[in-house]
């Protein structure tokens, strides 16, 4: 054995090596004071292995950079340790530099003949600062990207080749992949080789001048082995226990139970880097706090100081303090520079805190909160908190989302769905509950407010949108309030603000609109003073009287006083309660929230009773609500509050289905699908402010969590939205079967062809109405009533007949207000006669037992008669043709409105037997010449036809 | 004693001279082979680190190249950023994000955040700026209960008007950029010509 280390020391001169490492003489023996250098390259040595292995795991690029660490704190076995020991240890490495340059000045180890090697340490702790900067930035998460990037725009405050040397360091004039492997290279290449030089040459000369020692007259002198090296040893393990400690946030509890939480566990990983991101919570790491608070002192065109000056002063005269060592005097300055250069730096640092800290610390020492300068710093200082708690937020939202998983169709969870390709800011960019509410802020927050209307005073809403206010009037020309003669402020009268969307189409929300007195409802504030101390003084500056205002749903727009505001004074008292419950229910079930899918799976009976209700009172006159009722009055019902109608009323509430003409300054956000660059807003973010408005967003405590729509998603449901006659018009709960019966084919048929010009609504009013009414109201066509209405002299020329179409002004007006208007009760009796004889032409199924009366009482026979004979000074068949009589210039009344009649009429009204050149405006709907090009097939006129006719029944 | 050659097969020679003996070689022709192998040593060290450095030095070598490209000689990408109507007409102001293309080394992504500005309408007109501080380039933000943008990094304050509150950190007001007014009369769209500025300087000088 001895043989062998023989042969080996023989070999390699290992036993000399060790020997003059091992055997250096230490005068008056080891001491504690010793160590902080051993402890320095302990730390260092520490960040090399868990760098390297860091390095393993890492991926510099601006796609993979924030991923890759994810992945290491996250995911990897021991990774958050790993990464903790080394960013905690770069910390204490940065104080253990402090205390080693403190010790070197007070103990005079700088002066001769040590001066090189003094010099040699400040390179080594220049060296050693350019690694924490270069590794702050290498995580790419939000903190480290702005706190960097401040570093390196005072790069570009170096005379001659400041920007050049930027670009150099970013790899480019911005931030990119290319900063990241330059700043990498430098961490892990450049800066530690030079370090190892350096340091090299440290100890070298270090060994050559031997330990600066302190000598104490009668303790005898001591080799560095092993008496300190053991404690060297103690000294490190003291630092490495510091360092884990650090690493677990001195949680020991935690770390010995197992139970150690996300959040104590290693060092933060923020949201990850987002350049468009504002980001207020940006500060360097604690030690270059006192760097970043100088900044703040150095005004305007002096912060070239702050920056450079004085720290490359102070760098100087360290560099300089050998030659002040000379002397004794001198020696004393260096010593006062050193504590006077650490004092100082401390004073800043705690600086630094106290300002991002204000409120605590104005709160201690009972700063007089009125003062302009304290209110800044407390406002400034407010906002970092928020920041601050928004950046913790995010980080955390982070784990989250990566972590998501998908309901797959089973209902069961997939794998956990990770990060894109794109990147983890991807993630980030596309989450609802993330940007839902900046969104809103930006783009709907000057008129919607957002706020839990019943949330207690005081309590904290994570989201608060109340933005409302209302000016006052001023005096014309003068800068001056407007005071009525009671001297109160006069204030503007235009309505300004939209409803409150916190719980949009829920039931509450619902209920509460279809409440008149929550309809209207606006709420005036107190007025604010203006934040000018100098306006403020002023009585009547109008800047101090503008108030809040807040109006929960139309009480601040048109629709105040509009038609539904009138209908809901005067219907909804008459309704049962419970009805409307019941269509509350159901219109909230059209949105299919989140929040209430168990409610409404639990209701749907009363859905199923509401859907009826709202067909029965709300799709009669102004709404569509699936195949009831008609578009272009009132807002679509159909899938009322549902993702697509959201989307498809924020995109364009001008759309037919929406508001239309009705629309009251809402704008259109995203209505030209084909030129997206044209559109105020992108449909992607309309869909994120949609989701987050109607809560769908990824919550990993869902049983059946859901995902972010996609944009494409997005787009094609703005495009479902806006197809009218939509392929579903599936009301949710609604007990209509499959097959719609043939009234409700008709009757849509009605909808959508013949609508836009005539109604087909009941005296009582219940019925289609004409979006426009321009022709004729066609309910009851052809019957009794019908005809009584239209050859009473005072109705035809209404809007309910002929009152908006061209035959206004023709011969039938004129010949029913001239020569029907002053009947004698013989004439009146023949005129019932003729209505009775006309109408039985249509052979009604209504009025079949009618007409058969008629039949035998001969009052068939006498109408007959006076349609030919005539009544007053002309007759029907002067201008109509009836059976064998009269001239074509009329339609014919042979028939008129039965069946084939009406079929005819319909398919072509110019037809010689009907209106011919007279035709106004009606189409043909059916013409066998034209093929495929027709409105309507033969039978959808037969089924149009029946159905006016009232042969169908629902 | 004398330093030895641990190599059985040295010379005496190279002994000798380890030894501080002198060389039988005349001292002339030592000095030319010295001279020969500092020359090649340099060169042959000076070579690789010289490709390397080209590269390293690419971005500035390279910036007149790439300076082209989209950015005209008006200043600034011409970029749409929002539309009149969605601007607050009390003149608070509102964030928007330019949108444009991205290129990052090898990546070029279309529509991607570039940076935001600031909008501020002022009767039918709209001022832009661009919201990085023009003291050290931290995100600007705004302020709402003193209704000032604040930069959240060192304190500096602007104005509505983007002008500074003094004292200030900052050495300029906040950078405003230039509206197309055609445009915005034309279509009431807000078309800026969006540039980023160096921070800490009085006169701002564009980013390449």
């Amino acid at each position: 054995m001895n043989k062998l280390v023989a042969w080996w020391n023989h070999r390699t001169g290992l036993d000399e090596t060790m020997h003059d490492a091992l055997y250096e003489n230490i005068p008056s023996g080891a001491r504690w004071r010793y160590v902080s250098g051993s402890m320095l390259v302990f730390a260092f040595v520490t960040q090399v292995i868990t760098g390297i292995f860091l390095w393993m795991s890492y991926s510099p690029s601006s796609q993979t950079a924030w991923e890759s660490v994810y992945f290491i704190q996250y995911e990897m076995t021991g990774g958050w340790l790993l990464r903790g020991i080394h960013h905690f240890m770069a910390q204490a490495m940065v104080v253990l530099l402090g205390v080693h340059l403190l010790q070197v000045v007070v103990d005079g180890a700088y002066k001769a003949p040590r001066e090189v090697n003094y010099w040699l340490g400040l390179i080594l702790m220049q060296i050693v600062l350019g690694l924490s900067l270069t590794g702050y930035l290498l995580p790419w998460d939000q903190k480290g990207y702005w706190a960097t990037n401040v570093a390196t725009n005072l790069m570009t405050l170096v005379p001659f080749v400041g920007k050049e040397l930027q670009q150099v360091v970013l790899g480019g004039s911005a931030y990119g992949h290319h900063t990241l492997t330059r700043f990498f290279a430098l961490h892990a290449g450049v800066l530690p080789i030079l370090l190892v030089i350096f340091l090299g040459m440290h100890i070298a000369l270090f060994r050559r001048h031997g330990i600066t020692a302190k000598v104490t007259p009668g303790r005898p002198d001591q080799y560095f082995w092993p008496q300190q090296v053991l404690l060297d040893a103690l000294a490190c393990l003291f630092l490495l226990v510091l360092v884990v400690l650090a690493t677990v946030h001195f949680d020991v509890q935690g770390l010995v139970s197992g139970n150690l939480p996300l959040e104590h566990r290693g060092a933060e990983l923020g949201a990850p880097a987002d350049p468009s991101e504002q980001y207020s919570a940006a500060r360097p790491e604690w030690y270059f706090l006192f760097l970043f608070q100088l900044l703040k002192y150095f005004h305007g065109e002096s912060e070239w100081i702050g920056a450079l000056a004085i720290p490359g002063a102070i760098m100087g005269i360290l560099f300089l303090l050998p030659f002040f060592g000379r002397t004794k005097i001198g020696h004393a300055f260096s010593v006062l520079f050193i504590l006077g250069l650490l004092a100082g730096a401390g004073v800043l640092t705690v600086l630094a805190w106290s300002e991002d800290n204000f409120t605590l610390v104005a709160e201690r020492l009972k700063l007089n909160t009125e003062d302009p300068a304290v209110q800044k710093k407390l406002s400034i200082a407010e906002d970092f908190a928020v920041a601050k708690e928004e950046a913790e937020r995010d980080s955390a939202r982070m784990i989250e989302l990566v972590n998501r998983r998908a309901t797959m169709a089973g209902g069961e969870l997939s794998d956990r769905l990770l990060i894109p390709k794109q990147g983890a800011v991807y993630l980030l960019r596309n989450d609802p509950l993330t940007q839902g509410p900046k969104l809103f802020d930006r783009h709907c927050a000057s008129c919607h407010d957002y706020y839990d209307p019943n949330a207690t005073e005081g309590e904290q809403q994570r989201w608060h949108f109340a933005n409302q206010t209302q000016s006052p009037q001023t005096v014309a020309g003068k800068n001056e309030v407007l005071r009525d003669d009671k001297g109160n402020v006069v204030y503007d009268t235009k309505a300004n603000g939209a409803p409150n969307l916190f719980g949009f189409a829920s039931r509450q929300w619902l209920a509460d609109l279809l409440n008149p007195a929550m309809y209207q409802k606006v709420e005036y504030g107190e007025p604010v003073p203006s934040k000018d101390a100098e306006i403020a003084r002023q009585k009547n500056h109008p800047d101090n009287f503008t108030r809040p205002i807040k109006a929960p749903y139309f009480g601040n727009t048109a629709h105040r006083d509009g038609r539904m505001a009138a209908w809901l004074d005067k219907h909804i008292d008459k309704l049962d309660p419970q009805d409307v419950k019941d269509a509350v229910a159901a219109l909230s079930a059209q949105a299919q929230l989140r929040s209430q899918l168990a409610l409404d799976k639990q209701d749907a009976a009363q859905i199923a009773r509401g859907v009826q209700v709202i067909k029965q009172n709300c799709a009669t006159g102004c709404h569509r609500f699936g195949d009831a009722g008609q578009l272009g009055l009132a807002p679509d019902l159909t899938g009322y509050g549902s993702y697509e109608w959201m989307l498809g009323m924020i995109s364009d509430p001008q759309h037919e289905r929406f508001y239309q003409n009705e629309n009251d300054r809402m704008p259109c956000f995203a209505k030209d699908l084909d030129h997206p660059e044209k559109n105020s807003v992108s449909v992607r973010e309309l869909g994120l402010i949609v989701d987050w408005l109607r809560g769908d967003y990824y919550d990993p405590a869902d049983e059946h969590p859901v995902l972010p729509h996609s944009e494409e998603y997005a787009r094609r449901a703005v495009e479902l939205a806006r197809t009218v006659d939509a392929p579903s018009l599936a009301i949710t709960g609604s007990a209509t079967p499959a097959m719609p019966t043939k009234a409700e084919q008709a009757a849509a048929i009605f909808t959508q062809k013949c609508a836009a010009c005539h109604s087909h609504v009941d005296s009582a009013g219940h019925g289609i109405a004409a979006k426009k009414p321009s022709a004729p109201n066609l309910h009851g066509f052809g019957s009794r009533a019908w005809l009584s209405g239209f050859l009473d002299h005072e109705r035809i020329g209404t809007a309910e007949f002929f009152g908006n179409t061209a035959h206004a002004d023709g011969d039938m007006v004129s010949f029913v207000q001239d020569e029907l208007s002053d009947l004698d009760d013989e004439n009146q009796a023949s005129l019932a006669a003729l209505v009775a004889a006309l109408s039985a032409e249509a052979a009604l199924p209504a009025q079949q037992q009618l007409d058969a009366e008629a039949k035998e009482s001969g009052l068939l026979e006498k109408g007959r008669e006076a349609i030919v004979s005539g009544l007053g000074g002309s007759a029907c068949t002067d201008c109509h043709k009836f059976g064998d009589e009269g001239e074509e210039d009329a339609p014919d009344l042979t028939g008129y409105a039965s069946q084939a009649w009406l079929t005819a009429f319909l398919s072509n009204p110019a037809a010689p037997r009907f209106y011919g050149q007279n035709n106004d405006r009606m189409p043909a709907f059916h013409k066998p010449e034209n093929g495929e090009r027709n409105l309507l097939t033969a039978e959808q006129v037969e089924l149009l036809s029946s159905w006016l006719r009232g042969d169908l029944k629902d | 004693m004398a330093p030895r050659s641990l190599n059985p097969k040295a010379s005496d020679n190279i002994s000798q001279r380890l030894a501080g003996q002198n060389s039988p070689q005349p001292r002339r022709r030592g000095i030319l082979v010295g001279m020969l192998a500092f020359v090649v040593g340099i060169f042959v060290g000076i070579f690789p680190l010289g490709a390397g450095l080209l590269t390293f030095f690419d971005p500035i070598l390279k910036k007149k190249e790439e300076g082209g490209g989209e950015d005209d000689s008006a200043g600034g990408q011409l970029l749409r950023v929002g539309l009149l109507e969605n601007i607050p007409a009390d003149g608070t102001p509102v964030q928007a994000p330019v949108i444009a293309n991205l290129t990052d080394a090898w990546n070029r992504e279309p529509n991607q955040p570039i940076g935001a500005v600031y909008l501020r309408r002022e009767g039918d007109k709209v001022v832009a700026f661009n919201a990085i501080c023009p003291h050290a380039g931290c995100f600007i933000g705004f302020d709402t209960r003193r209704d000032c943008f604040q930069c959240p990094c060192h304190m500096s304050s602007f104005n509505l008007d983007g002008s500074r509150q003094m004292p200030s950190p900052s050495p300029r007001d906040l950078d405003m950029l230039v509206v197309e007014e055609d445009i915005l009369a034309k279509t009431g769209e807000v078309w800026v010509r969006f540039q980023n500025f160096y921070p800490g300087t009085a006169d701002r000088e564009p980013k390449a």
